[in-house]
């Protein structure tokens, strides 16, 4: 990590995890699964059936303790203590995992003075239609529900939504945070499908988070150009972050009110010469740079090595860094007041509930010391451990 | 009898219900026909596959028509064995590449490939370029075609390409490569003669290649 950095000549460090086989194998996992040659990914899984939409609406968070989280968890059995004991491990390893990739790229990092958000501010959650398709339903079965069971996907949604918001707030909202997002289904919809699916409670999510303070960074899989209408109705700020699709009409239609990143092919990385690859960096500079409001990024992350051509990828980043200024540097770039935009939405959606999950609020009222002051740190404290617990098993995949 | 358009229509708009109930209606009935509901079928998940090509139709369109191709096919395939009309119009290996576990765009591409008449031999997910060439050889097929949707894929079909080649066997089959890492470009490096993000032109490449053009 502390080699590839120290050579590039880059601001900041995006979040990056490779899949953890330990914690894989010690859940037996059903989500995940290591390729022939060694690349650990998610193929289509599908682990409710259409019947069940009815009870995972009733209550998102209890269906998906008491359901889904055994199917992804294949060594979880009959044996009530030998599953505590896998859980334990499992969300252990994952830990230790996130804490050894985290410190080292700290490190890194504050070897080479590149900016890395805290986690603490970090957080990552679904669009909620995603929910029920990747998490649920699986792409092929969520495809066909969508022209045969359309209401059940909107009110799975809906129901899901509290769960959701809840995963989008981190530990602590601060300006430089934000949660990420990761979405799929849409590039696969019609148009009118996504309008009536999707948007509805995609855009509740982020509102209602951007309510509390904390943006989204969205990452738009495939081409998002017929959407742009719809993504006009996001919060002012959100990060979207292109994979495919019209640049220009992106920078045009979007770029005064989000902060626009990616798009730079990652195959020029690989097989362009190292002019070609700085030409494009160069035309690409050239749209989305002027008015600000743009970070230079790739459509695909690279997933091995060899994904590309580090001479290449070296001249792109040094290109980029002495090219890719301001001009209107301490000017607004934005068309209003970040808060203006939001469309308040939080009071109107159900608060969180789940027999899995004890608040803050409860934990007070159920302990007592004879010490004064001494439940509200302890409260504090479990309720921070609640909340570790809620977001590890949501995660354990 | 059953009308031919209404039936075609009915595919390529999706119409679930009025498909299956036009095909329960005419094997009630006797089945006879049962061909020829067969090729409305099939001429409207040609037109669903258009559709898809001109931007009206999205990945979940195809596949919810492949849904109702195989329901269809379900529902017809009593009384076409009983007629023999098995007639293949080709052979084709399918495989997701080495490396690999996604199977959905290949799942679309082997319903539509089997609606247009090819037995399709699909290899599943994370398929070793030996084991391709081996089956090649063995069942003696001469059309691939390699899917693939990680951009590891690519080196994954290229490999898959030169095993043929270092098995002497690449003049004698034709390759063609699909899926989101896929282009002009990717199918250059691979060597592969043709390339697609359409099942549609999948088929229709196939369909050329299987007819000696």
């Amino acid at each position: 990590m502390d080699l590839v950095f120290s050579q590039l000549d880059i601001d900041m460090l995006a979040p990056v995890k490779a899949r953890n086989p330990c914690t894989l194998e010690i859940i037996g996992s059903y989500t995940y699964a290591m390729g022939g040659n060694g690349f650990i990914q998610h193929p289509e899984r599908s682990v409710m059936d259409v019947e069940d939409y009815d009870s995972f609406i009733a209550n998102p968070h209890e269906y998906f303790i008491q359901n889904v989280l055994k199917k992804y968890c294949r060594k979880l059995g009959d044996d009530p203590w030998r599953n505590a004991m896998i859980l334990a491990m499992g969300i252990k390893a994952e830990s230790d995992y996130s804490a050894s990739v985290g410190g080292a790229k700290f490190r890194a990092s504050q070897k080479n003075e590149i900016y890395s958000v805290p986690f603490k501010h970090l957080a990552f959650a679904g669009a909620p239609c995603d929910f029920v398709a990747d998490t649920l339903r699986g792409f092929t079965a969520f495809s066909k529900d969508v022209k045969r069971y359309p209401e059940k996907i909107k009110e799975a949604s809906e129901a899901v939504l509290p769960m959701l918001i809840k995963q989008a707030l981190p530990a602590e909202v601060a300006d430089v945070g934000y949660t990420a997002m990761f979405t799929h289904m849409p590039a696969f919809m019609r148009t009118k499908e996504f309008e009536q699916l999707y948007f509805p409670t995609f855009s509740k999510l982020l509102h209602a988070t951007a309510e509390k303070g904390q943006y989204f960074c969205v990452f738009l899989e495939s081409d998002w150009t017929r959407y742009i209408d719809y993504l006009q109705e996001l919060p002012q700020g959100t990060i979207l972050r292109l994979e495919q699709g019209d640049l220009q009409q992106y920078k045009d239609r979007l770029g005064k009110k989000f902060i626009l990143e990616g798009m730079y092919p990652l195959a020029y990385l690989k097989h362009a010469t190292k002019e070609q690859a700085i030409d494009k960096a160069k035309e690409m500079l050239d749209i989305m740079a002027p008015g600000g409001n743009y970070i230079f990024g790739f459509d695909k992350g690279p997933i091995k090595p060899d994904d590309i051509n580090f001479d290449n990828f070296q001249a792109v980043i040094r290109y980029v860094a002495e090219n890719g200024k301001y001009d209107n540097a301490g000017e607004r770039s934005m068309l209003e007041e970040p808060g203006k935009s939001i469309k308040k939405c939080a009071d109107q959606i159900p608060p969180f509930q789940s027999r899995y999950y004890i608040s803050h609020d409860e934990y007070l009222n159920s302990i007592d010391y004879p010490v004064p002051g001494m439940e509200e740190i302890i409260a504090g404290k479990l309720s921070q451990y609640e909340e570790w617990i809620f977001n590890s098993l949501t995660n354990l995949k | 009898m059953f009308d031919y358009e209404t039936l075609k229509n009915s595919m390529a708009d999706l119409d679930e219900d009025t498909v299956l109930e036009t095909l329960r209606e005419l094997i009630d009935n006797g089945g006879e026909d049962a061909s020829r509901a067969m090729e409305a079928c099939q001429d409207g998940l040609t037109e669903v596959g258009t559709r898809f090509d001109q931007g009206d139709y999205f990945i979940g369109d195809l596949i919810y028509a492949g849904e109702i191709m195989s329901e269809s096919m379900e529902i017809l395939k009593p009384v076409l064995i009983q007629e023999g009309d098995g007639q293949k119009c080709g052979r084709v290996i399918l495989a997701t590449v080495h490396g690999d576990l996604h199977d959905i765009g290949k799942n679309i591409v082997r319903a539509m490939l089997e609606a247009a008449g090819f037995d399709v031999v699909d290899l599943g997910i994370d398929v070793a370029p030996e084991v391709i060439v081996e089956t090649a050889k063995k069942e003696n097929i001469n059309i691939i075609a390699l899917s693939g949707v990680l951009t590891l894929a690519i080196g994954s079909m290229k490999d898959t390409v030169d095993a043929f080649k270092n098995a002497g066997m690449r003049e004698q089959v034709h390759i063609i490569i699909g899926g989101t890492p896929v282009s002009e470009g990717g199918c250059q490096v691979v060597g592969a003669d043709e390339w697609a993000h359409s099942p549609q032109k999948t088929v229709n490449v196939c369909k050329g290649w299987a007819a000696g053009k």
